[in-house]
C-alpha cells in the first residue's frame, strides 16, 4: 500500500529528483570534456550542460577551488529546494543527510583555527551543503581553550550530539589520573582524520536507526542495504588503512583504534568482527570478509597496503574499487519508485560527478599527455547500467 | 399479523407488527427504493473516489518531473485522462440506473397482488444495489491502479524518454478493468426497471 499513498506527501519531491536525474553528464560528454585543451574551454563546455547558470559570473580562467565551490553551491541550492518542498518525515530525513557535510565543515574549521588560518577564509571554504546558522559561532576563545569550544559552542549545533558522544568516548580511553591539561592536549593533538572518521561513524549509526524506525518498508528496503554497504566500506577502509600504519605500532593500539572507528551496523558486524579486528595483513582481511556479498571479488584486486610506497597514479587503490561498486549500487537504487533511497543516491552520485569534473579540470590544467593513466581514473555515474 | 404491508401507510404503527416481526422480516421490508438509490450512490461515489485518488497520485509526480523536464507535460496528461474516464464510467452507470427508478402508480388492493408487486419491486431494488457495488468497487480499484501506474509513467518519462509508450500499455490494461465493471453492471441492471403498473399475479 506504500505506493498508493506515497504520492500524498512525498510524490513531488521524488518526482523532482527524477527530473534531476536526467541532468547527469553522460559518457559522451565526459569524452568531450577530456578533449578540452584548457580551462576556459572546459568552462564553456560546462555552461552548455545543466551547470549553465552557476558559472556565468566568473572569468574564463577559473581556478579549480572556485570551480568546486560553484558546483557544490549549485548542488546545495537544488537540495535546499527539494528540502523546502518536502514535509514531515522527509524533511527530517533530508536534514539528517546534510549532517554528514556539517561534520566535515566543523572539523575543517577547527583544524583551520588550530593552524591559525583567518576565519573569513575558513567560512568561504565551507561546503555549502553543510551550512547551518550556528557555524559562525565557531571561534577559539583565549588560551586555546578547545574543551570549552567543544562544550559550549558545538553542543548547540545540530551535530552537537555526535561531538558529545565522541568526547565521552575519548575521555574514557585516557587513564585514570587525568587532568584538565591532559584533556586539552588530547584535543589539540588529535588527528583531524581520526575525529572525522569517528564522527561520521556515529552519524551513520544514528542515520541507520532513524531509517529503521521512521521510514516506510519500501524506503527501508532500499536504504538499509545501501547504508549497510557504506558501513562495510568504512570498516574495510579502516582496517586496510591501519595495516602497516606507522602510528599504530602495538597490536593493542591497533585493535582499540579499529574498534572505535568501525561502525556497528552492516553485514560484517557482528559476524566477522573478531576476525577482522585481528587482521594484520591483506590476506587476513580477505579471509575475514569472504563470507559476505561480493566483497571477496572486490578485494581480490586491491593492492597490498604494506607496499604502500610503491603506489603510483596507475594503481587502482581500494578507494577506487569501492567507489566503483558504490556507484553501481546507487545507480540501481534509482530503479525503484516510492522510496527515499533516491534522495540519498542522488546526493552521492552528484558528489561523484563533481569530483570527476574537478579531477578532469586538474588534469587539464596540468596539461598532461592524453595517454597518462590518470585520465581513466574517473568513475562515471550510471555507466554500469549500460546506457 | 396483518398481511397488508406494502402500500399501507399505517403498517409501522401496527402493534402486532412491532411485537411479532423477526429480523428477517425487518430486513425483507427495507424499502426497495432505498436499495436502488443506495446503489446509484455507490456506483457514482466510489468510482469518483477511485478516479480522484488516481488523479492526485499521478498529478503530483507529473508536476514534480515537469520542473526539470518540461517536455513530458502534454504527453503525460493522458494518464490523467485515463483516470478521468473511470469517473465517467461511474456517471454513465448512475444515469442509466436512475432511469430505471420510478414510482409505481397503481398498487392492487388484495394481498396476493400486493405480494407479487412487492416481490417485483424488491427484484429491481436489489438488482440496482448490487450493480452499484460491482461497478463502484471495480472502478475504485481501477482508478488507483491507473493512477499509480501513471505516476510511474511520468517519473520514468522524465528519466528516460523511451519508456513512456511501454508504460502506457500497462495503463491501458489497467483501465480495461473499469470497463469490465461497467459491462457487467449494464447487463446486471438491464431488466430491473420499476414497473409503472404492477404485474398481475
Amino acid at each position: 500500500m506504500d505506493l498508493c499513498v506515497f504520492g500524498v506527501d512525498d510524490g513531488y519531491a521524488e518526482a523532482i529528483i527524477r527530473g534531476l536525474r536526467a541532468s547527469f553528464l553522460t559518457e559522451a560528454q565526459y569524452q568531450q570534456m577530456k578533449n578540452c585543451a584548457s580551462i576556459p574551454e572546459l568552462k564553456s563546455f560546462l555552461e552548455e550542460t545543466d551547470y549553465q547558470n552557476c558559472l556565468q559570473a566568473d572569468n574564463p580562467q577559473i581556478p579549480t577551488s572556485i570551480l568546486r565551490q560553484r558546483l557544490k553551491k549549485k548542488l546545495a541550492d537544488e537540495f535546499e529546494y527539494i528540502e523546502a518542498q518536502s514535509t514531515g518525515i522527509l524533511t527530517k530525513y533530508l536534514f539528517h543527510l546534510r549532517c554528514r557535510f556539517m561534520i566535515d565543515n566543523v572539523v575543517n574549521m577547527i583544524e583551520g583555527l588550530k593552524n591559525k588560518i583567518d576565519i573569513e577564509i575558513l567560512l568561504s571554504n565551507i561546503d555549502p551543503l553543510g551550512w547551518f546558522p550556528e557555524i559562525k559561532n565557531i571561534k577559539v576563545l583565549e588560551g586555546d581553550d578547545y574543551s570549552s569550544l567543544y562544550r559550549d559552542v558545538l553542543i548547540d549545533t545540530p551535530i552537537g550530539v555526535y561531538f558529545m558522544k565522541f568526547l565521552e568516548e575519548s575521555i574514557e580511553n585516557l587513564h585514570e589520573n587525568r587532568t584538565l591539561n591532559d584533556i586539552q592536549n588530547l584535543f589539540r593533538e588529535m588527528k583531524p582524520e581520526y575525529i572525522r572518521t569517528s564522527l561520521k561513524k556515529m552519524w551513520l549509526e544514528d542515520f541507520y536507526s532513524f531509517c529503521e524506525s521512521e521510514l516506510m518498508p519500501t524506503s527501508q528496503e532500499a536504504l538499509l542495504e545501501l547504508l549497510k554497504f557504506e558501513a562495510d566500506f568504512k570498516t574495510v577502509q579502516v582496517i586496510y588503512n591501519s595495516i602497516g600504519n606507522r602510528d599504530l605500532n602495538t597490536a593493542a593500539k591497533i585493535i582499540t583504534t579499529r574498534k572505535q572507528l568501525c561502525p556497528t551496523i552492516g553485514n560484517l558486524y557482528p559476524d566477522c568482527e573478531k576476525v577482522y579486528l585481528q587482521a594484520m595483513t591483506l590476506d587476513a582481511l580477505r579471509e575475514a570478509v569472504k563470507g559476505c556479498d561480493n566483497y571477496r571479488d572486490l578485494l581480490k584486486d586491491a593492492p597490498d597496503p604494506l607496499k604502500r610506497e610503491e603506489f603510483n597514479v596507475q594503481t587502482k587503490t581500494l578507494d577506487d574499487i569501492m567507489y566503483d561498486d558504490e556507484c553501481r549500487r546507487y545507480a540501481l537504487s534509482f530503479d525503484g519508485q516510492g522510496s527515499y533511497g533516491v534522495f540519498y543516491a542522488y546526493l552521492k552520485l552528484k558528489e561523484q560527478e563533481i569530483r570527476n569534473i574537478i579531477w578532469l579540470a586538474e588534469m587539464i590544467s596540468r596539461k598532461l599527455a592524453k595517454n597518462h593513466p590518470g585520465w581513466k581514473k574517473i568513475i562515471i555515474p550510471f555507466s554500469h547500467l549500460g546506457k | 399479523m396483518s398481511q397488508q404491508i406494502w402500500g399501507n401507510p399505517q403498517r409501522w404503527d401496527a402493534a402486532e407488527w412491532q411485537s411479532e416481526a423477526t429480523w428477517a422480516d425487518r430486513f425483507m421490508y427495507i424499502d426497495p427504493y432505498f436499495w436502488s438509490y443506495f446503489g446509484v450512490a455507490l456506483a457514482l461515489a466510489t468510482s469518483i473516489i477511485g478516479a480522484s485518488w488516481g488523479i492526485f497520485v499521478t498529478g503530483v509526480s507529473l508536476l514534480g518531473s515537469t520542473v526539470k523536464a518540461p517536455r513530458i507535460r502534454s504527453k503525460n496528461l493522458i494518464s490523467v485522462i485515463f483516470c478521468e474516464a473511470v469517473a465517467i464510467y461511474g456517471v454513465i452507470m448512475a444515469i442509466i440506473m436512475i432511469g430505471k427508478i420510478g414510482p409505481i402508480e397503481d398498487i392492487p388492493t388484495e394481498q396476493n397482488g400486493i405480494n407479487v408487486c412487492y416481490t417485483y419491486a424488491l427484484y429491481c431494488g436489489y438488482s440496482l444495489f448490487w450493480t452499484g457495488v460491482s461497478v463502484g468497487l471495480s472502478n475504485l480499484i481501477c482508478g488507483i491502479a491507473v493512477g499509480v501506474t501513471g505516476s510511474g509513467c511520468a517519473i520514468s518519462d522524465a528519466q528516460t524518454p523511451e519508456t513512456f509508450v511501454k508504460i502506457l500499455v500497462v495503463e491501458i490494461f489497467g483501465s480495461a478493468l473499469g470497463l469490465f465493471g461497467v459491462i457487467v453492471g449494464i447487463i446486471q441492471c438491464s431488466g430491473a426497471t420499476f414497473p409503472k403498473v404492477c404485474p398481475s399475479a
